[in-house]
């Protein structure tokens, strides 16, 4: 039996007794409970004794890193958020994922993981508004959950570096989130994501090139990969918290002054062309070379 | 400081860091006001509950949970006779379902609306 499950046979008992039977009952239902976990049963019960109610306002952000790291700028997000009424972050990982694997299918261990802790977080922190922030190839996570699992859903949404594909159905998979309920931080010197794109399949150049779809909020900075995380941008504390706390969305200067994307650019931003081009001379490389040798 | 003996806790329990350097925060604030009394404080599960901005029961209960196995805290469960004198136990199950009030020298049932929990610091 783990936390989880605990809680929820606690809670059914609570629910389900008549207030003055409830002692006994619960005292009851300990000697079914493996020891290790009395102690979170008293505290629960301390608190519904005393008549703790959950706060309307309560948020958990669940932090979701890339590839080769181990989210070390979840510490960053926390201490940014530290002043912030009810408001606890979750930093979720995974095994560390090379960049051999990301390129390849064999994607699924990464996502079953933090699916798990998802639905872990949602059911303790029940009450609680969700809120993902996720980076790179979390960001590519949090699509497959959200299609692959029609019960999770989330409050807001933040991607930076994201590489999910710009044709992703966000009209299919978060029907029930209103606009503007996410943002995708897009930064113009990002290459990742067009890599991504033209040398594997599944992913997109959305941190590039931004999703430009009505559900989404593309913002866009003059940022590389992971510049969003330089502490001397300051950009949790500018664009993230005020959207995170109140839900205001503090536009970017850069939506108007960037550039022009090159055409060679979004040629390899999409995915069948960029994909033939890249493979093609791929291949015409390894044909040249079968005729020298 | 007493707010140091957290430290640990906060790299040991990194889903629960926020609350816990909430509370370090807080022992550490009353410590250097009122010295030696921060080993006096006595808190309720609300009150923690806004000490630690912990949102819902189920996380309140998940780091009152560490501090108490980390023997931060201790449990003092207080059950009120009607005349507002009461009898402390350590925990739930020790709590027998009938009781005898001393005061009005008569037996009285026990039921959840006359028990109260509170946390007080281990030395």
């Amino acid at each position: 039996m783990n936390t989880r499950e605990a809680i929820e046979l606690l809670e059914g008992t609570w629910n389900n007794t008549i207030p003055n039977k409830r002692l006994i009952q619960l005292n009851i239902l300990k000697m079914t409970i493996p020891e290790e976990l009395h102690s979170l049963m008293d505290s629960w019960i301390d608190a519904k004794l005393s008549g703790v109610q959950d706060n309307p306002s309560a948020m958990t952000v669940v932090l979701i890193h890339g590839i080769q790291t181990d989210g070390a700028w979840h510490k960053q997000v926390e201490s940014q958020l530290q002043d912030v009424s009810h408001l606890n972050v979750k930093s979720i990982g995974y095994e560390c994922v090379t960049a051999f694997q990301l390129f390849s299918p064999v994607r699924r261990g990464p996502i079953k993981k933090v699916t798990r802790d998802i639905r872990d977080s949602i059911f303790l922190d029940r009450g609680a508004k969700i809120i993902i922030v996720a980076h790179s190839f979390g960001t590519y996570i949090v699509s497959k959950i959200l299609s692959e699992n029609s019960d999770i859903e989330f409050d807001k949404i933040i991607f930076c570096g994201s590489i999910i594909p710009t044709d992703y159905r966000w009209d299919t998979y978060v029907k029930s989130m209103p606009r503007e309920s996410i943002i995708n931080d897009v930064g113009t010197r990002d290459f990742y994501p067009v890599l991504a794109t033209f040398t594997s399949f599944g992913y997109g150049a959305s941190g590039r090139k931004g999703f430009q779809s009505p559900r989404i909020k593309d913002r866009y900075f003059d940022y590389g990969h992971s510049d969003f995380f330089d502490p001397k941008r300051n950009h949790i504390s500018e664009y993230w918290k005020p959207f995170l706390i109140e839900g205001r969305i503090v536009e970017s200067e850069w939506d108007t002054s960037k550039p022009k994307t090159s055409f060679p650019i979004l040629l390899f931003c999409n995915p069948w062309l960029g994909r033939t081009i890249f493979f093609g001379i791929i291949i015409v490389f390894i044909v040249i070379l079968m005729n020298i040798f | 400081m007493f707010a140091k003996k957290l430290s640990p806790l906060i790299h040991s329990y990194p889903q629960e860091a926020m609350a816990l350097k909430r509370i370090a925060n807080y022992l550490e604030d009353f410590e250097k006001r009122r010295g030696p009394a921060v080993y006096k404080i006595r808190l309720d599960p609300m009150r923690l509950f806004e000490i630690i901005q912990a949102g819902t029961t189920s996380r309140l209960a998940v780091v009152v949970k560490i501090l108490i196995d980390e023997n931060i805290f201790c449990r003092e469960l207080i059950v009120r006779f009607p005349l507002g004198n009461g009898m402390s136990f350590l925990s739930y199950s020790e709590i027998p379902e009938v009781i005898r009030d001393p005061a009005r020298d008569v037996e009285m049932e026990i039921n959840s609306d006359s028990i109260e929990a509170s946390y007080v610091l281990v030395h």
